[in-house]
């Protein structure tokens, strides 16, 4: 679960969501005063931050498709594999302190999402017409160092061109 | 405004949500603002979930072990 | 909870024996049942009685510390889950002058003019379990308890830091309500003290003590909190590693010193002790507490009497080492802290075994009166149908309905989509509402029902039976819970709430539109045992579930069974070791379904509870033998480090060569004039990082068996903490009355040998003296403790782990104390951890009958909730077998490739494999990804819906 929440709120962070959105907390069968706090803090913290995308400056267009493509990604394989694999390695060396984990996701897991997720988020704007890569920029969030090499890739497998400045889907 | 946030829980059975459940005995109060899916642990919770549940318009996440 | 629920225990509370008669196997039993004044049947705890009761009473319960009502329930887990009314302080009954609970009772419960009633019941054994009684009042005033109201008792204590005690887990000063900064906590009130007749260690304080103060410690960081021991007595399982790292985190102060005078100055109180090294102080705290002892049950003596049982001289119940939990009377057993005071592992470990032991008494009638539900069989058409949904939404009396607009909730969920019938229920979890609603089922062809009401943790296997009776399968049901996670936290909003409750439901109906029968699966079990280990553990295990009537295969690796135990040669309690271990080995021998092998080791383990698979190896070859459960008696082993010279000289001896030479000519005894023994030689920081628990009493034992043999030569013990927890605390008053001289040292300054020529000399250093004492050791005695034994091939084969001391890891270590991670395996004895004879002998038949439970149902029953995995989309990666934390995800070959499958009977239903699985091929019964996906829609509604009004209303 320690795994699985990292990635979450990496692949939430990547999306432009506030970390505080998501949070996960522990609080056995005996512990309702315990619960009763962790549920009104957070819906205190919640209250603070207002709606989904207005802390974040994330109008709802912009959310609504980035959730989209982040769902997409969750449901791939290729990362499916990699959290599982980490899981694994974790089960294996017991090590979970939050540093090390924290560690791990990034090493294994962050890679895979932000070229996943930008990879998707690019798809969907490309597929509605050409765009500048400046506008991807904006639009996804990403930076130059994520999107040149999915750019690159998508060019070599001949599915974009590139055109100056802007980017035409083939 | 008011702002009242739409939160979704997911509670494990043995853990939060029993003691969601003791809140309700010892008439506890919290925020009404949260909805409960129940898991049988919090090792079902599935990246996935949580990504959809924001897409269902959720304004936060909350899971509870 | 579950044994509230179990159909086979009916627990008759409020009652009193009053007599028995017959034998074992056939008592009758007469009991005095005092009224309680509420219905049971009609009582559904809505706590309005209490709620409208104008009489206030002092709540017991809660130590006296706050005040409750004449009518009322303890705490809200009791069982029965039934309110009661007390007698004594209610007006109606006192002063005919009250009914207010009568009338606002919904399901009219009340009964002012209950009588009481008498009745008689056949029962087979008899089991007592009494408990402990309070220290009394007297005892706590030496300590000004009464009289200066921050004295505290450790029970007021644990009621306060509770959170849900009586002042939510602040901690405050009786006295100023104020947070105290200083608090001392005194060890052995009302223990170790003959003043008060409690000659006996209470064997769970110093945990206890530590724990509170932890707990104290989280609530108020500032303080600081002295503890002030005799000996700090942490000798159970990874106790002393608890207590070290708590001492640490939180910086308590730890003081020797018996305090045996408070009194008040101002606004604190002064505590006057001497400490070891004879200085006198005089220390100012806010508040003290008086961590009492347990003291034997009061009512123990009058039913002694009624029973003809034997009471040890402290009112206990007398049992022998080799019999721990029988009385003197056949049939009579005995556990828990009636047994002697003893904590709640031991206690369940107790509970268990005497389960065991009436077992087998009653082997021959097992089942005969056993209740066994029927139910029609499973309306399949039916379930084939299209969902056809029935919502039945629960007033809950007012518990819903004052506060959730409960007609609102069912309009709505009529016309959410898949709904063919909703309809709201006054009491749904009622006799005549669960009939009605087997009746609407039929009459309206509902194949998914919801339930809108309280928790499914309580409430759902009720209507999941429901189901049943009305022949569809029980996986059919779902709840939304809109009385304890709605009407009862959000009653200061009704509009609110009943808005949730509208999406409960609402989540509920998308959830069961996606539910599908799912069958409950019975495994066959192989009705026999494979016990490995022939030691005391493995033959009392192996004994006890053959007298309950199902074979047992019992391997030891040596010529000869018995173990450890070949090797003592005495017990405190004056019984011959030698004499319980024969019978026990002839009793195993000559029975019937007990087959032993001797040399004999276990090779392999394979399958899972039911059905084993096992490979015995012997010099002759190897066998194969099938089995239901795994009993692991593998027991340890003397540890023998390389200190302290042992080895190097014949003078130097552990305890068990000690015991060797008491038995016999004791030549090296003879010629000695000064023994020497040393505590936690290689243990407690050592070698070993552990306490071995038994060493002690041990020393006791064999410097009492010197002493009483050669009473002119000098026996020293030297110790760290003499840990003579519970009764045996009577046998080291009684060595140090017959001269045998106790000194301690400390971790700092452990003795050491001195050779001087060929004689031995032991350097200790004394705190009084303030200097080292040089004592002549004729014959050096180490207790070196017990070392596991090799328990980490045998981790490996059955998959269940090892404590980081090399101790088989119990499941849960109160709720499971014998059960392992892995299902059908099962531990006791010293593979479990270090522990006297009668308490190993009491946890092997704890794990007989855990083990017998498969074996006697002769199934294995696994709730739906199990994973599946779906082979077509499995690409057979493993990360779920290697996830799995129960090793219920099996590898195997499918045509050319490699493919998960869920091994039913071991899995839980965590669903890590499901979460993890990077092409969904995992499903998990009652929890898809489908059904969670389409709770989580559903919740979307509301989200949309509600930003819609918010839109408008801002329009």
């Amino acid at each position: 679960m320690l795994i699985i929440e990292e990635v979450t709120r990496r692949l939430l962070e990547l999306v432009g969501l506030r970390p505080e959105r998501f949070r996960v907390d522990w609080a056995s069968a005996a512990e309702a005063p315990l619960f009763v706090q962790i549920v009104t803090n957070f819906t205190e913290g919640i209250k603070k931050l207002g709606p989904l995308g207005e802390a974040e400056g994330l109008d709802q267009g912009t959310l609504k498709w980035r959730l989209k493509a982040a769902s997409e990604v969750a449901k791939k394989s290729r990362l499916r594999a990699a959290l599982g694999s980490l899981a694994r390695e974790f089960k294996k060396a017991g090590d979970y302190s939050p540093e090390n984990i924290s560690k791990r996701v990034e090493e294994k897991i962050v890679p895979i999402l932000k070229k996943e997720l930008f990879e998707e988020e690019i798809k969907e704007l490309l597929s509605k017409g050409p765009i500048s890569i400046d506008a991807i920029l904006k639009k996804t969030g990403a930076t130059t160092d994520d999107i040149v090499p999915i750019l690159e890739a998508m060019q070599k497998k001949g599915k974009v061109e590139r055109k100056g400045e802007t980017l035409e889907p083939k | 405004m008011n702002f009242n946030p739409k939160i979704l829980s997911f509670f494990c059975h043995w853990c939060c949500y029993a003691a969601a459940d003791s809140a309700g005995v010892a008439r506890y109060k919290y925020p009404p603002n949260n909805r409960v899916v129940r898991v049988m642990c919090t090792g079902r919770i599935d990246p996935l979930f949580i990504v959809e549940a924001f897409r269902a318009g959720a304004d936060g996440v909350l899971v509870g072990g | 909870m579950e044994a509230g629920r179990s159909p086979n225990i009916e627990i008759i509370t409020l009652a009193e024996l009053k007599e028995l008669s017959g034998k074992a196997g056939h008592f009758k039993a007469k009991l005095f049942i005092k009224p309680r004044y509420v219905d049971p049947q009609k009582c559904t705890a809505c706590g309005l009685c209490t709620t409208y009761c104008p009489r206030e009473v002092i709540d017991e319960y809660n130590e006296g510390l706050v005040y409750t009502k004449a009518a009322r329930i303890d705490y809200p887990q009791a069982i029965p889950t039934t309110y009661y009314l007390d007698a004594k302080a209610c007006l109606r009954m006192q002063h005919e002058s009250c009914q207010l609970c009568a009338n606002v009772c919904g399901p009219n419960a009340i009964v002012f003019d209950q009588l009481p009633e008498e009745r008689e019941i056949e029962v087979g054994a008899v089991v007592l379990t009494l408990g402990f009684g309070r220290i009394p009042q007297e005892v706590l005033e030496k300590y000004g308890y009464g009289k200066y109201p921050d004295v505290m008792t450790s029970m007021e204590i644990e009621r306060m830091t509770c959170a849900s005690g009586p002042t939510e887990g602040e901690i405050i000063r009786p006295s100023d309500f104020t947070h105290p900064q200083r608090i001392a906590f005194l060890q052995c009130i009302g223990s170790r003290d003959v003043t008060c007749d409690n000659g006996y260690c209470s064997s769970v304080c110093c945990m206890y003590a530590m724990k509170e103060a932890s707990v104290v410690k989280e609530h108020l960081p500032e303080a600081q909190i002295d503890l002030f021991f005799m000996d700090i007595r942490t000798q159970g399982k990874g106790f002393d590693e608890a207590f070290n790292r708590a001492v640490e985190k939180y910086g308590f102060g730890i003081i020797y010193a018996r305090v045996p005078k408070i009194d008040q100055v101002g606004r604190k109180l002064a505590l006057t002790y001497v400490t070891e090294d004879g200085k006198s102080h005089r220390e100012f705290y806010d508040m003290v507490v008086l961590s009492v002892g347990l003291d034997a049950p009061k009512d123990a003596e009058n039913l002694a009497s009624i029973l003809g049982i034997e009471l040890n001289h402290y009112g206990f119940a007398q049992t022998r080492t080799s019999s721990p939990l029988e009385t003197n009377v056949p049939g009579i057993f005995v556990a828990g802290a009636f047994q002697g005071p003893k904590d709640i592992p031991e206690s369940v470990v107790q509970a268990q075994g005497v389960a065991a032991r009436c077992s087998e008494l009653l082997a021959e009638v097992r089942g005969e009166e056993a209740i066994l539900k029927e139910f029609p069989p499973e309306d399949e058409e039916l379930e084939a149908l299209e969902p056809r949904v029935g919502v039945f939404v629960c007033h809950c009396g007012v518990n819903i309905a004052s506060v959730v607009d409960v007609e609102d909730v069912t309009r709505y969920a009529a016309n959410l989509p898949g709904v063919v019938h909703a309809e709201d229920v006054l009491y749904s979890c009622s006799q005549d509402a669960l009939n009605d609603l087997v009746k609407k089922i039929k009459e309206h062809r509902l194949n998914r029902v919801v339930i809108a009401a309280c928790s499914p943790r309580t409430h759902e296997p009720l209507f999941q039976e429901t189901l049943k009776e009305a022949g569809l399968n029980p996986a059919l049901i779902e709840m939304a819970n809109i009385r304890d996670q709605c009407s009862w936290v959000h009653y200061f909003d009704p509009q609110a709430a009943t808005a949730k409750a509208k999406d409960q439901v609402r989540m509920a109906v998308a959830k069961a539109l996606r539910l599908k029968p799912l069958e409950t699966q019975k495994v066959k079990v192989t009705p026999s045992a494979l016990v490995i280990g022939g030691g005391a553990a493995g033959l009392q295990a192996a004994l006890s579930i053959a007298e309950q009537g199902y074979e047992v295969h019992l391997v030891e690796r040596e010529r000869e069974l018995g173990g450890n135990l070949r090797r003592v040669t005495g017990l405190l309690s004056g019984e011959d070791p030698q004499k319980i271990l024969e019978t026990l080995i002839k009793q195993v021998e000559s029975h019937k379904r007990i087959r032993v092998y001797k040399e004999t080791t276990v090779e392999n383990i394979s399958g899972y509870v039911g059905n084993f698979t096992s490979t015995l190896r012997s010099q002759a070859g190897s066998e194969i033998v099938n089995h239901g459960v795994v009993i692991i008696a593998t027991g340890g082993k003397e540890h023998r480090p390389a200190l302290w010279g042992l080895g190097e000289e014949d003078k130097i001896l552990t305890q068990l060569d000690l015991e060797a030479e008491l038995a016999g000519k004791a030549s090296k005894i003879a010629r000695a004039r000064s023994i020497v023994m040393i505590q936690c030689v290689g243990s407690r920081g050592q070698d070993l990082k552990y306490c071995s628990k038994l060493c002690c009493q041990q020393a006791v034992k064999n410097a009492l068996r010197l002493k009483k043999r050669y009473p002119k030569k000098d026996v020293y013990v030297l110790y760290g903490n003499m840990r003579t927890y519970g009764f045996s605390e009577d046998a080291y008053r009684e060595a140090r009355e017959a001269g045998v001289i106790f000194l301690r040292f400390t971790p700092q300054k452990r003795p050491e040998l001195i050779k001087k020529g060929k004689s031995l000399y032991v350097k200790h250093y004394d705190a009084l003296l303030g200097e080292d004492l040089l004592i002549p050791a004729d014959v050096l005695v180490l207790s070196v403790g017990i070392a596991p034994g090799d328990n980490e091939e045998l981790s490996k084969i059955i998959k269940a782990p090892l404590t980081s001391d090399g101790f088989f890891l119990e499941a849960h270590v109160k709720l499971m104390p014998v059960e392992l991670a892995v299902d059908g395996v099962y531990v006791c004895g010293l593979a479990h951890g270090p522990k006297p004879l009668d308490e190993t002998l009491a946890q092997a038949r704890a794990a007989a009958a855990k083990a017998t439970i498969p074996l006697a149902k002769g199934y294995v029953e696994v709730a739906p909730i199990v994973s599946r995995v779906d082979q077509q989309k499995c690409i057979g990666c493993g990360i779920c077998a290697d996830l799995c934390p129960y090793g219920a995800i099996q590898m195997i070959k499918v045509g050319k490739r490699k493919k998960a499958e869920t091994i039913t009977a071991s899995c839980k239903g965590c669903g890590i494999c499901a979460s993890h699985c990077p092409v969904f091929a995992i499903e998990m019964g009652g929890f898809t990804d489908e059904a969670i996906l389409a709770q989580i829609e559903a919740f979307g509604d509301f989200a949309e819906k509600e930003s819609q009004e918010e839109a408008e209303k801002a329009a």
